[in-house]
């Protein structure tokens, strides 16, 4: 096996076990600490925000290790990727905050899901999935003006399987509609 | 159908999936370091690797759905037109997937440009798609099964296309 697809392996378990749990959290509270199902639900919804900021912060930088060691860039064509790299990751998070509040709301309303919310959440999740593809797309121009077509690619193959592997790992976790715990 | 059996056929399903994909691509990406793979032995393993998606992706969501008669009725000349569609916006990855393999995975500057950007616009289509199928599921479904047939449908979507992009090799600078 060739080191590449040995490291992609390596992603492919890595970033799974950071996403796990917190993006169901209120099924892994009850297991994990008597005292978070005891407290109050401002306390509940104060440790799960702590709980995803964590683990976000972990995933950002596990993912642009994980970047770096897969561009294996140049040192001149790494200064000029990563600013453009770090612009993207920025612009990212703020679009995964709306991902994250669209989760939280999905965990809050699923057992008692409506035709009304049930509407919204499908829209909001389609929204975010348009605007990221935009964002990648017009991130991909800029890395290839900086870089070339070729890198630029390759930032693309990349970014796409690691995004792929996160969502897969939300999607897995999350209970689908109707379905009791 | 009991939750556990359920929740066991989705996982042969996923694996089957998972096992499709994989030994397809990877026959593929084999002997196209030897040599590029004739055109037409290509296109009909991709034929025959889409087909088996569709029938595991169909079959997921027959087993999950819990459709009543009626459902059932409204539910699937709807799910096969837009299966239809969705494999007519997907012609142009295995394409591209077709192009990358017979080239042994090195393009020129322009070749990447152009496969990226049609990738990404196929990606775009695909979103297009869906949005554009939910009012019409809607009119046949509520608005939970609607969910439901989307939260499905997007796991084995994004299954396959992790599986897809992980055989495929990085482009070489």
């Amino acid at each position: 096996m060739k080191p590449l697809n040995r490291m992609l392996l390596a992603i492919v378990c890595v970033v799974p076990m950071l996403v796990t749990s917190p993006g169901w959290p209120q099924e892994a509270t009850p297991k994990t600490s008597r005292k978070a199902a005891t407290s109050t639900p401002s306390a509940r919804q104060q440790n799960m925000d702590e709980y995803i900021k964590l683990m976000r912060s972990d995933v950002r930088q596990q993912k642009a290790e994980m970047m770096g060691v897969m561009m294996a860039l140049s040192a001149t064509d790494a200064a000029k990727f990563w600013p453009i790299y770090n612009d993207y990751d920025a612009e990212l998070t703020k679009l995964n905050d709306q991902r994250v509040a669209n989760i939280k709301e999905y965990a809050r309303t699923y057992n008692q899901m409506t035709d009304e919310k049930a509407d919204e959440l499908i829209k909001s999740a389609m929204a975010y999935q348009n605007q990221r593809a935009e964002l990648l797309a017009k991130t991909y121009d800029r890395v290839k003006e900086a870089v070339g077509a070729i890198t630029a690619a390759r930032f693309v193959q990349v970014e796409h399987q690691l995004l792929l592997i996160i969502d897969l790992q939300i999607a897995s976790e999350l209970p689908v509609v109707g379905q009791s715990s | 159908m009991s939750k556990r059996k359920r929740n066991s056929l989705v996982m042969s399903v996923l694996l089957a999936i998972l096992l499709l994909t994989s030994s397809v691509v990877l026959a593929q990406g084999n002997s196209s370091q030897a040599a590029a793979p004739p055109a037409a032995s290509i296109d009909q393993d991709i034929a025959l690797l889409r087909k088996d998606l569709r029938s595991q992706r169909k079959q997921i969501i027959a087993a999950n759905m819990n459709l009543t008669g009626d459902e059932a009725e409204k539910f699937w000349p709807i799910y096969e037109q837009y299966v239809n569609d969705l494999v007519q916006t997907n012609h142009t990855k295995y394409d591209l997937i077709k192009q990358y393999v017979q080239n042994s995975g090195t393009l020129t500057a322009d070749q990447a440009d152009g496969s990226v950007k049609k990738w990404l616009a196929v990606d775009e289509s695909v979103t297009q798609l869906r949005m554009k199928y939910f009012p019409t599921f809607r009119k046949v479904l509520s608005a939970q099964k609607t969910a439901l047939f989307y939260q499905l449908d997007r796991r084995v979507q994004l299954m396959i296309d992790l599986q897809l992009a992980s055989q495929l090799p990085l482009i070489e600078p």
